[in-house]
């Protein structure tokens, strides 16, 4: 037991990183980025990339990576999602336009790279980060990278909740959340708030996809296309834009997985994020946590 | 005119069954609803028609049967997805569409797990093809051109507004759910019957992004716009072999260049060009129509 509750914190670790991301930009751009699982294979693709051309540590590779998988989203926004938001006339309207182009990018993004690898899958090589078995007593077996997993995302989750709730950033943050117009008069430069934002969550995505890409020892082009779901049955049970949302949903969902392979029909682990989402949909729509919120007409 | 038939009768089946997809997709989009789930109700259709067909029944009785249940059943989840609005209806549908692959891998022999089914009879001809799809298109037409279809527009620009001038909202919205699950199953049981395999990886992403590029592309606001979409999907790729490996590619990028600055599609940009060599003062584009200040 003591062994699940390890695993599915250190597999949890992962779903956070990659959750917030999502639900960050969800919130802040009203952008549903289906993209954001081809950014996560993106991650684990240049730390292959990286990894085998140069003998770099992972304390290099990883912020090499974030960097790069956070260029590219900042490039998408400037090219894509900002002439989008600007563009088209209702809520609505400009929600879908996002979430198709999201779709086209995705698509773009996973074939470069599945053509790159000729469809086989790759591994990030030994020399960015050994992987090393540690035991603790006879129960309880964790690899090193395993422990890295859990203790950059509680870093990181209490970095970005420090972040979005005390600092001027934030506080702008949640503001052009909710009225990007009234912000701009009072002084925000809402595009480059977006931009920002949008990079947050690429590096997020990003660092989720070395992390992973590292534990399971496996680089594919398809391998954010599972991890989408997840990250919006996570969403749903926390809440839209709320990080201890997030997290709790993570490591909720993360025990749920770990447990129906340890001890149930292992193949169905990856309809569990589709129950969830279904139940919580039913029985209250605006997620566990979520905050009264109002709809603007 | 023959030869050319018979040479290309499996692109034009091919066609064919996108434009029922593509259609599937339009009729929820139209009314502002942002729905995946035909993708998903495509897939289901295209396993049901499978096992069934496999199982001696004909297809008479098969695709009246998938178009009810999936109508039934896209109404049932009109129900609790009707509370949901814009990017969490998105989710739960395409959430929808990425689970029934997992599911049908764990079918056992009843789905063939991960290879799928395959070796089903050939249960229908293209002409019968050719005559479903017709009458779809016939039948939507006569939608869009009529109550509802404005009762759709209305609720696309405001859904308050909509509801203040006597539009059902709750009940258009169900319709339409209903509406786009019954195409989308009727695309993918004529799919099992015309291609004679059907496996999980047809479904997911692949799919969704095949769909909306017809949806979108051609011009979501008409059947017209489908049947383009469809087209250009099928057939493009014939053309322009070389494009081979790179497919998903391109249609990615034409999903985007076409959101960017076509966002009424081929069909809005063909017609207002149109309107502008009349010296006809052009029709608003929606983006214009819409920018009214609050």
């Amino acid at each position: 037991m003591i062994q699940v509750i390890a695993d599915s914190l250190s597999l949890g670790s992962v779903y956070v990183l990659f959750a917030l991301g999502l639900s960050l930009s969800w919130s802040v751009l009203n952008l549903l980025n289906l993209a954001y699982g081809a950014q996560f294979m993106l991650g684990a693709y240049f730390a292959y990339v990286i990894g085998s051309h140069v003998d770099w540590p992972l304390l290099v590779v990883l912020p090499a990576v974030m960097l790069i998988v956070a260029a590219t989203s900042v490039v998408t926004d400037v090219l894509v999602f900002r002439r989008l938001r600007t563009m088209a006339g209702t809520p609505v309207e400009s929600e879908l336009s996002m979430l198709v182009a999201s779709i086209g990018l995705a698509a773009v993004a996973v074939t470069l790279v599945q053509h790159q690898t000729q469809g086989e899958s790759k591994f990030v090589p030994r020399s960015v980060f050994q992987v090393k078995t540690l035991s603790f007593g006879d129960k309880l077996h964790l690899t090193n990278m395993q422990l890295i997993m859990l203790i950059v995302t509680v870093l990181l989750t209490i970095a970005l909740a420090v972040a979005v709730k005390w600092t001027r950033f934030g506080r702008a943050m949640r503001g052009v959340a909710v009225d990007p117009a009234t912000c701009e008069l009072l002084g925000v430069n809402s595009n480059r708030l977006f931009s920002t934002t949008i990079a947050i969550s690429g590096a997020l995505a990003g660092l989720a996809g070395v992390l992973l890409a590292i534990h399971l020892n496996y680089v594919d082009s398809t391998m954010g296309d599972p991890l989408l779901t997840k990250a919006f049955a996570i969403i749903i049970i926390g809440g839209v834009g709320s990080i201890l949302g997030a997290a709790v949903g993570g490591y909720l969902l993360a025990f749920a997985e770990v447990v129906i392979v340890a001890y149930g029909p292992a193949n169905y682990r990856d309809a569990i994020a589709f129950v969830v989402i279904l139940v919580v949909l039913l029985l209250r729509p605006s997620g566990l946590f979520a905050r009264q919120r109002w709809e603007r007409a | 005119m023959f030869q050319y038939f018979s040479d290309n009768e499996v692109l034009i089946q091919q066609t064919l069954v996108y434009v029922l997809l593509a259609i599937s997709l339009q009729v929820v989009l139209r009314c502002g609803v942002v729905s995946l789930a035909s993708i998903g109700f495509y897939t289901l259709g295209s396993y049901a028609s499978a096992i069934l067909v496999k199982h001696d029944w004909p297809p008479v009785l098969i695709l009246p049967l998938v178009v009810l249940a999936s109508g039934l059943v896209g109404y049932g989840f009109g129900k609790p997805l009707a509370r949901l609005r814009g990017l969490y209806l998105a989710m739960a549908t395409l959430a929808f569409d990425l689970v029934i692959p997992v599911l049908l891998i764990n079918g056992g022999d009843l789905t063939g797990g991960a290879l799928g089914i395959y070796a089903i009879p050939l249960a229908i001809t293209t002409g019968s093809l050719f005559v479903i799809v017709v009458v779809v298109i016939l039948a939507v037409s006569q939608i869009e051109r009529g109550w509802m279809g404005r009762a759709s527009l209305a609720l696309r620009s405001d859904e308050n507004l909509a509801r203040s001038m006597g539009v059902r909202v709750t009940r258009e919205r169900y319709l339409a759910f209903a509406i786009s699950a019954a195409l989308g199953g009727l695309a993918g049981a004529l799919s099992a019957m015309l291609f004679r395999a059907v496996s999980p990886g047809n479904g997911g992403f692949a799919l969704i992004t095949l769909g909306l590029t017809m949806a979108i592309v051609g011009g979501r606001d008409s059947w017209v716009g489908a049947v383009i979409g469809a087209y250009l999907v099928t057939w493009v790729p014939e053309w322009l072999r070389f494009v081979g490996p790179y497919r998903a590619l391109v249609f990615g990028l034409v999903l985007v260049v076409v959101i960017l600055f076509f966002p009424d599609g081929l069909l809005g940009a063909v017609r207002r060009l149109f309107a502008r060599s009349r010296r006809k003062p052009a029709p608003a584009t929606r983006s214009e129509r819409e920018a009214v200040p609050v």
